[in-house]
């Protein structure tokens, strides 16, 4: 869901469309409901990566507006846990109708919080892998991974365990599981392959850490400023690269353990004044066309099946998915990181 | 006793802060009790932090202080003809945004960094990581050793030059004069000095979060602020309160020894130099150039990759808004702290004349409290209740103008207090017998006399709104539609973060800084000349 912002490096700042956008924002944006007062507005609350000016949220944004007879009200903020948090602050009172953007680890915290209702939406057919649940509709997901560039390192590690015994001393950049969601996927992913050894595990690791970063930007560009070896992302992150600059150099380490998945999900808040219309919204999203944007935005796989540009089929494809059931996240979640910050400051 | 008129602008400004310290704190509490998570981790990682928190500010004083001596000594050695500039550059690198400091630190000392090309250059393969606890020594040292320097200066210069006459005639080693002669002067200013630095180092926020490199590298303010992130209200409570413990505690210690600190240092202009040896001289040299280079290097880093990264296409609008918000908010933070601190002074005086001493403390003591509570639990209380505005950038900005405005109070109220005192009892009986008194009061007398302090004293609160970073770090993630407040700080903490080209957006807080504290200094010469 970061990945957006790979663009901030690797493409150049446009300055009239950024002029276009800030000019508006300028003037408090009060009076747009008095404006469009005869339109329903939808208020969708969402992390702020998904309308920055390289997410998917504009296209998104627009798409659907051109067939609702409707507007859009985009609130971001932060990322899925502020997102979770805000709704419970606001309780009652909220005005969102749909959130964008919590992920399968956030579910039970999200039941918990009460703050969601069924999307009554009916399984697709074509549904990419098998996930569905009756409140939170999946809309992309992915793979967490350590990517590397082939032409520093020729023999990759093969398993979680291999990279973190270290031999060859490869020197590794991760993000803070408190602050950044691949970091909270590693944190899971090592409790998963190494149980009650991750402890240990996080110590060997320690030893061989760059820095740990507080977001997936600053861990990544320290990567391609070329500070480690490898570096915590998705499966999918080699993909930016063979699009945006037909760089076939960085690839993601397959481990045989297999992977920690993320999926990303919608759902319809509880206090919505427009069902109806928010379902209308969850089932754009489901369409072709937002799929693509997710898909090329975020970096993330659709959940639907659709075509997908050829860079999508040339990266090493993830073999095995590990994910934890919700409620043992919601019960392990903090003290696994209590642990994992004993461990590392040891 | 003390008509109620003269009490009552300082019972408003007391009052208001009051009330906007106890707003935030108390909704911090009540959010605590209403989201249920009522778990506090006093557990091995809180030590952790503590221990940490004590043992790098610690250090940083210590280093600070022992490199503050030694430059010291050594610039009452030799002459130069930039001399006077570099310490008044000394006195304002303590007053530098500590992104800046960041930035020209990553300049200099990163992996890519300066250092590293020339070491390179050499042959000499350098592989330090500047994340840890060295980063974050280096900067605090950055920050505070000048500062440190230029003050033990001139303790030394005030050296009478008849005992450095007699000192060489009786053929005393440069140890023994500073020892018997030098040593005894600096003690005195010593423990103030290393408090101070000591204090700041140990609420370090935006230095160690950019330069920690992880978890086991953190502050106790740091720490607040995670815990805010995840919604752990009543950790974060127990973090302040923590933090206020330690902070209380220090001050109670120093208060016990700082009773002899009445130091009147009446710099005398003296040109007797002890005699230096070759030898002497020769290291003299080489300390010095470490020194300046330690200094210099990271400020003129920021200027020259600001200058090379310049290109037309990188003045954005973002940028241009970031520019036009850290101005707006730091214009209207450093009028709330003006106003404030004028309004506690003028009922403070009077106060002082009337000679009811203990109202005049307890005033002041209300005026310097943030001192005690971290920003970041102030920002986060005004954070919950207003949630629902959080994007809003009239109301962001009002917000922030509000937190700065108060987190500058302290500083302001320790440059105008003791002036502010000294003109109206000046001026007492005369005013009392033209019958001059409220606004044209303040018009005619502290306005005209105290002009230059008024300027020095909103250019000092506008710089230290506009280097702030600390309420963004909270605000600058909220948005509609995907526009959100953005300051020159948060701006460049987000460059940083990608790895952009941060270079002209330092640039730009530092020349504002630089700005500022040229009229800072033009005023406080011209104060010194009229006094």
């Amino acid at each position: 869901m970061f990945f957006y912002r790979i663009h901030l490096i690797l493409s150049k700042l446009s300055i009239i469309s950024t002029f276009f956008r800030y000019s508006l924002f300028i003037f408090p944006l009060l009076f747009t409901s008095a404006v469009f007062g005869q339109q329903p507005t939808l208020t969708v609350y969402s992390y702020s990566s998904f309308m920055s000016e390289w997410g998917p949220g504009e296209e998104i944004k627009k798409g659907f507006e051109a067939e609702c007879d409707c507007q859009l009200k985009v609130v971001s903020t932060g990322d899925g846990v502020t997102i979770l948090n805000r709704l419970r602050l606001e309780g009652a009172k909220t005005k969102a109708d749909v959130i964008v953007g919590l992920d399968n680890n956030l579910l039970a915290q999200a039941l918990q919080a009460d703050i969601v209702v069924p999307h009554e939406i009916s399984k697709p057919e074509n549904l990419n892998i098998d996930w569905w649940d009756e409140n939170f509709m999946p809309y992309d997901y992915g793979y967490f991974a350590f990517i590397y560039n082939q032409e520093k390192i020729t023999t990759p590690p093969t398993s979680l365990h291999e990279l973190i015994d270290n031999r060859p001393n490869w020197k590794i950049i991760y993000q803070d599981p408190r602050t950044s969601t691949p970091g909270l996927g590693l944190l899971f992913w090592v409790q998963k392959v190494y149980g009650d050894d991750a402890p240990k595990a996080w110590q060997k690791l320690a030893e061989h850490t760059v820095t740990v970063t507080k977001g997936w930007s600053e861990a990544y560009s320290l990567f391609l400023k070329d500070e480690a070896d490898f570096v915590l992302s998705y499966s999918t992150s080699p993909v930016v690269h063979i699009l945006n600059d037909h760089d076939y150099r960085y690839a993601a380490a397959i481990f045989t353990e297999g992977h920690y998945r993320q999926v990303e999900v919608a759902a319809i808040v509880k206090q919505s004044q427009q069902k109806a219309l928010a379902a209308k919204f969850l089932r754009y999203l489901l369409t072709e066309r937002a799929q693509r944007e997710f898909a090329e935005k975020n970096v993330m796989y659709p959940i639907i099946h659709i075509p997908l540009s050829k860079p999508f089929y040339e990266i090493k494809p993830v073999t095995k998915a590990l994910e934890f059931e919700p409620q043992q996240i919601e019960q392990n979640q903090k003290a696994w990181i209590r642990a994992w910050q004993l461990a590392v400051s040891q | 006793m003390v008509p109620i008129k003269t009490l009552l602008p300082g019972m408003f400004a007391a009052t208001t802060i009051l009330l906007i310290i106890g707003v935030a704190l108390s909704s911090l509490l009540i959010f605590a009790w209403h989201t249920g998570n009522i778990a506090i981790y006093f557990d091995a990682y809180l030590w952790h932090t503590l221990q940490i928190t004590c043992l790098q500010a610690a250090l940083s004083t210590l280093l600070s202080i022992l490199a503050a001596i030694v430059m010291a000594k050594v610039l009452t050695l030799v002459d130069f003809r930039a001399k006077s500039l570099l310490l008044k550059i000394m006195s304002l690198t303590f007053f530098l945004p500590s992104l800046i400091v960041v930035t020209g630190i990553i300049a200099i000392y990163g992996q890519h960094g300066w250092l590293a090309k020339i070491c390179h250059w050499f042959g000499l393969d350098l592989h330090i990581s500047i994340y840890g606890l060295q980063g974050i020594l280096l900067a605090h040292i950055f920050l505070n050793f000048p500062y440190a320097c230029q003050l033990f200066y001139h303790t030394l210069m005030a050296v009478p030059s008849e005992q450095k006459k007699l000192a060489s005639q009786l053929n005393f080693s440069h140890y023994i004069f500073f020892k018997i002669v030098e040593w005894p002067r600096l003690k005195r200013q010593l423990l103030p000095t290393a408090l101070l630095i000591f204090m700041l180092c140990f609420s370090s926020f935006a230095i160690v979060l950019a330069l920690g490199g992880g978890p086991k590298y953190t502050t106790i303010e740091v720490a607040i602020y995670q815990a805010i992130r995840d919604f752990e209200l009543l950790q974060a409570i127990v973090l302040a309160g923590l933090q206020l413990i330690c902070l209380f505690l220090l001050l109670v210690f120093s208060n016990k020894f700082n009773k002899n600190s009445g130091l009147n240092i009446s710099s005398v202009p003296d040109d007797y130099k002890l005699p230096l040896s070759i030898l002497g001289y020769v290291v003299t040299i080489f300390i010095l150039t470490i020194g300046v280079l330690f200094i210099l290097a990271p400020i003129v880093a920021i200027i020259v990759d600001g200058i090379y990264a310049f290109r037309w296409s990188l003045l954005t609008v973002p940028l241009g808004l970031a520019i036009l918000y850290s101005l707006i908010i730091a214009l209207g933070s450093a009028i709330v702290t003006l106003l404030l601190s004028l309004l506690l002074l003028w009922t403070n005086s009077r106060l002082l004349l009337k000679n009811c001493l203990r109202s005049s403390r307890n005033l002041m003591i209300v005026g310097n409290l943030v001192l005690m509570i971290p920003s970041m639990v102030l920002a986060s209380g005004f954070f919950l209740i207003f949630f629902p505005y959080a994007e809003d950038p009239l109301f962001v900005s009002l917000l922030m103008i509000i937190c700065n405005g108060l987190t500058a109070l302290p500083f302001i109220l320790r440059v105008l207090e003791i002036p502010m005192y000294d003109i109206t009892r000046q001026y007492s009986h005369l005013a009392q017998l033209l019958k001059i008194s409220g606004w044209r009061h303040f018009s005619i007398i502290e306005y005209r006399a105290l002009k230059p302090l008024l300027v020095i004293s909103f250019s000092f609160a506008f710089l230290l709104s506009l280097g702030d970073f600390g309420v963004i770090a909270l605000f600058g993630e909220q948005s509609i539609n995907g526009y959100s407040v953005t300051t020159l700080p948060y701006y460049l903490y987000e460059q940083i973060a990608h790895y952009q080209s941060g270079a002209v957006t330092a640039l730009t807080l530092l020349l504002l800084s630089i700005a500022l504290m040229i009229i800072i200094d033009r005023n406080r010469t011209h104060y010194d000349h009229t006094k």
